[in-house]
């Protein structure tokens, strides 16, 4: 098992490695100045001169890039020219928020998802899959952030039992203003994790291992919950590992829908004040959130299912 | 493969096995292939109203009318009109001009490369294919949407940046899903069999590969547009893609938003209505597709 | 005791079951009547699609959503099932309590039939756990007993292993395991050997044989292969495209003289290596599927002795013995199958 996670977590070095590369090449590849972009089009050629130095845009491009590696390496993700810090203590401020926003929203995701799939898979073609299937179709097609305010505007104003935004201190108030987000964020992968979880039901129900077990004379119930949940919930969690880019992106659109203080929303202004250097700085982060959420489903599955580890 | 004998019958019958749980519709839908018509409707309707647009409506999407701002649903005007007065109906109208067009079109080049990337990593494999699945894996660890954002950010606003941002990021699924039945039918009996023939390698890509495998990526690029219209969408919400006051429906909600506390949901949930509406004949037609073409998925 | 010698443990009368195909119903299993006293071991013999799994399923309740008992009774210990009723609720219950203790089955293909995520001891124990209300400990002992018992040599090594870890024949024995574990007075055996290789295939026949010794289970065990019956069971029942072609509490007797000419056709094509040289009897056609399933016998097309009267109604039981049953208008003459044999040697 040791060896094994040792082999993924190699594996996963190049994947780093080229995540790096690409949040460098974002932004030093762009067309154009970006420290004149970033001062404006009337700004000093000195000041501009200057920040170019101090983004080291005056040296070769390798040169850039081993510096970039070796900044990185120290912990240093640059400067903010918007908030004059350093991005590393904003990160260690925005990052823990959206990570808990996503913990949530995976949880609530599977929550909903559960019920609905096991719904929907004991009667395939009952009236009750069908409402299922259309509102995963609506749900589906419904933009995330329309989704955030229709929820803003019955769960948080018409009927406010949520906060419709914002992010209040202390742990049971910032744990409550996440519910609507984290559910808005969760809706979004529903229809996914409830068809493949649907699916994985189905053929669990239809199996020989649980015609066997039914055999053997055990009751409906454990068998539902040992033989068909578990060996669905081994598929639904690869499901939810690979959809925590999609949970990821969702994040970035609702904390800035209900102003959340993470590190979506520190991006996006990053990008409305062409703050090239936090930009890079979140592309790069949330690339690498990714990277070790797979690794993390890996080593989950691996534990579900002892199949896996063999591979 | 079951080896029960309850299995047995419907192969030998030669008839498809029952309805596993997928796809959108209930079996009696599937049997006359409902949803392809359904959604090919749905969708015919859309591209109709927007080719004819100027014939279905006599107001300009982008002329205020300060005289009649905010007004409610009417035979005058259909879905009302907004905080400028322009004609909510029309501008829904036009906006699937400028939406659907570019997420339609911005499917077209990732399905070429992906298709091209897939066939060749897929049919020759070896260090060519390490490579690109080392490339697509980066990619993908990046979060679909953040990409595309950071790229439009690098590029500037406008459709021309969407395009190639969109680009840039959706060739990967492509890529795997080709590269993946590239895999497949390589290994298959007349492969070989051409092979033997002395048939050249480029012959096979083309006249057995690319057709066999571009049904897959069809399929797939319907589910592939609707991600393109949220990606549109979102991008304009947050004022990043089509410039105002060019009409479109994400900027038509970022506007609305303002004025759902006071009532004027029309606003907002027309312009919504219309991203569903496409979405969802989109995956119908996805959906019939697939059933039409066999394709378990 | 001569009481039990007389009244059948499993008697299943009348079995009538349809598969819905495309909004079609086709009959798998047409008015099929067997019994089987306690402690008894009965074939039921017959090629792929004969519906012998069906009926197997039927009995336990575990039919695919696609399939209709028409109509059928079963008596199991005395106690009437109406197989037609299934849908009902209390029904349904009275047969899924008979699983395990009462019934229990072995399936085919022990890679598919064993849950890969749960360790094997695990599986062996888990229905006897749920109503014994066994110590964790415990099971664990009793699984590595039952483990012992099926021939698992090294047990306490295996006990906690994954069924991808363990080779096809010793999954057939922690099968086997699982399904003595609730001490059934009957177990259905569904080909357990025909996904395993020939040598495993003796091995697992034995245990059978051993567990009849030691438990006293009767068994109902479907094959396509006769010689496997030879070995294991008294008395056989012999399908055909889901109708009894020919039945009989002695075994010997139908071996010794197949009435049915499907029965003599079957013997005839089983190879035996008392008899090199013997070029082996192929029946001509194929069986019918379930669309082409028509009025009469059902092996008339293929039959040697068919005649027009064959194609006509439905053929009833024409045996004169109570212990045996032959549906066939015109049946073997009385000749010795070791008859036929010599004169097809020679």
């Amino acid at each position: 098992m040791l060896r094994w996670f040792a082999r993924r977590l190699l594996l996963a070095v190049p994947v780093v490695l080229g995540v790096v590369t690409i949040s460098f090449i974002l932004m030093h590849l762009a067309p154009g100045d970006p420290a004149r972009s970033a001062l404006g089009e009337k700004a000093d050629p000195a000041a501009v001169a200057a920040l170019r130095h101090q983004w080291g845009l005056d040296k070769t491009l390798p040169a850039q890039y081993v510096s970039y590696l070796n900044q990185l390496l120290h912990g240093d993700l640059g400067t903010s020219l918007y908030y004059h810090t350093s991005i590393t203590t904003l990160m260690a401020q925005r990052l823990p928020v959206t990570l808990a926003l996503i913990v949530m929203s995976a949880v609530l995701a599977s929550l909903i998802s559960i019920p609905l799939a096991s719904r929907s898979a004991s009667r395939p073609n009952g009236a009750t899959s069908f409402v299922i299937r259309l509102f995963n179709a609506v749900i589906q097609g419904s933009p995330t952030f329309f989704v955030g305010s229709m929820l803003i505007l019955f769960l948080g104003v018409r009927v406010a039992i949520f906060p419709a935004g914002g992010y209040p201190s202390g742990f049971g108030a910032r744990a409550w203003a996440l519910v609507l987000p984290a559910l808005t964020i969760a809706l979004s992968i529903v229809p996914l994790l409830v068809r493949g979880l649907r699916a994985a039901m189905i053929e669990s129900l239809g199996s020989e291992y649980v015609a066997f077990a039914r055999s053997k004379g055990l009751p409906e119930s454990p068998i539902r919950h040992r033989y068909v949940l578990r060996n669905a919930g081994i598929s639904g969690v690869s499901i939810l590992g690979i959809q925590v880019g999609a949970l990821a992106s969702g994040a970035l659109v609702i904390e800035q829908v209900f102003a959340i203080p993470g590190m979506g929303s520190m991006l996006m202004t990053g990008i409305l004040n062409r703050d090239y250097a936090v930009v890079q700085a979140c592309t790069l982060m949330f690339g690498l959130v990714v990277v070790v959420v797979y690794l993390v489903t890996d080593l989950v599955y691996a534990r579900l299912d002892p199949r896996a580890r063999l591979s | 493969m079951t080896t029960s004998e309850a299995a047995l019958p419907s192969t030998t019958l030669g008839l498809e096995p029952p309805t596993r749980g997928r796809g959108w519709a209930p079996a009696w839908m599937r049997r006359h292939n409902l949803q392809l018509w359904i959604g090919g409707v749905m969708l015919g309707l859309m591209v109709l109203a927007a080719v004819a647009a100027p014939l279905i409506t006599r107001y300009n999407p982008t002329t205020p009318d300060a005289l009649h701002t905010l007004l409610g649903p009417s035979g005058e005007h259909l879905f009302g009109t907004d905080n400028l007065g322009r004609d909510v109906f029309t501008r829904v109208v036009y906006g699937t001009r400028s939406d659907l067009t570019i997420a339609v079109v911005a499917v077209v080049a990732p399905f070429i490369i992906g298709l091209v990337f897939g066939i060749v990593t897929g049919y020759f494999g070896g260090w060519i294919d390490t490579i690109m699945m080392r490339i697509a894996d980066i990619v993908t660890a990046f979060p679909f949407f953040i990409l595309v954002i950071s790229l439009v950010f690098i590029l500037g606003n406008g459709a021309w940046s969407i395009f190639v941002a969109i680009t840039c990021v959706s060739w990967v699924a492509y890529a795997r899903l080709v590269r993946g039945e590239a895999m497949v039918l390589r290994n298959k009996e007349f492969v070989a069999a051409c092979q033997a023939g002395g048939i050249s390698p480029v012959r096979i890509l083309l006249r057995h590969f690319a057709p066999n495998v571009a049904t897959q990526a069809l399929v797939y690029s319907m589910s592939d547009i609707v991600m393109n219209v949220g990606v549109i969408v979102t991008l304009s919400y947050f004022g990043l893609g089509i410039v105002p006051p060019t009409p479109d429906w994400g900027s038509m909600m970022a506007d609305g938003q303002q004025f759902l506390a006071g009532g004027y949901y029309g606003l907002t949930l027309f312009p919504a209505a219309a991203v569903i509406w496409t979405s969802l004949a989109l995956s119908f037609i996805g959906d019939g597709l697939a059933h039409a073409l066999r394709i378990d998925r | 005791m001569t009481e039990n010698m007389k009244r059948p443990l499993l008697a299943v009368e009348d079995l009538t079951l349809a598969l819905g195909l495309g909004g079609e119903e086709f009959n798998a299993l047409e008015h099929l009547s067997f019994a089987l006293r306690e402690g008894e071991a009965r074939g039921l013999v017959g090629e792929s699609g004969s519906g012998k799994s069906l009926t197997l399923r039927a009995i336990l309740g575990l039919l695919p959503p696609n399939a209709v008992v028409k109509s059928g009774t079963m008596t199991f210990d005395g106690e009437e099932f109406d197989l037609a009723r299934q849908s009902n609720r209390s029904e349904r219950r009275r047969i899924e309590r008979l699983r395990g203790s009462g019934i229990s089955m072995i399936f085919q293909e022990p890679s598919v039939a064993l849950n890969p995520v749960i360790p094997v001891g695990e599986q062996i124990v888990d229905a006897v756990l749920r109503r014994d209300h066994m110590t964790k400990k415990h099971a664990r002992e009793y699984a590595i007993h039952l483990m012992e018992l099926v021939g698992i040599h090294d047990a306490t090594a295996k006990v906690d292993a994954y069924p991808f870890e363990l080779s096809g024949g010793l999954k057939q024995r922690v099968m086997i395991a699982a399904a003595v574990a609730g001490k059934p007075r009957l177990i259905l055996c569904d080909e357990p050997t025909t996904a395993l290789d020939v040598t495993v295939q003796k091995q697992i026949l034995s245990v059978f044989t051993h567990l009849r010794d030691e438990l006293g289970a009767g068994l109902l065990y479907v094959t396509h292969d006769l010689a496997v019956v030879a070995q294991l069971c008294d008395s056989v029942t012999v399908l055909y495209s889901g109708n009894v072609m020919e039945s009989s509490s002695d075994l010997r007797a139908v071996f010794d003289h197949p009435r049915h000419p499907y029965t003599e056709a079957l013997l005839r094509s089983t190879p035996d290596v008392d008899q090199i040289g013997r070029r082996l009897y192929s029946i001509p056609g194929s069986a019918p599927s379930l669309d082409e399933r028509m009025v009469g016998c059902p092996f008339a097309p293929r039959c040697e002795y068919r005649q027009d009267d064959c194609g006509q109604q439905r053929i009833p039981d024409l045996s004169k013995t109570p212990e045996r049953t032959v549906h066939c208008l015109h049946q073997v003459e009385k000749r010795t199958l070791d008859a036929v044999l010599e004169e097809e040697t020679s």
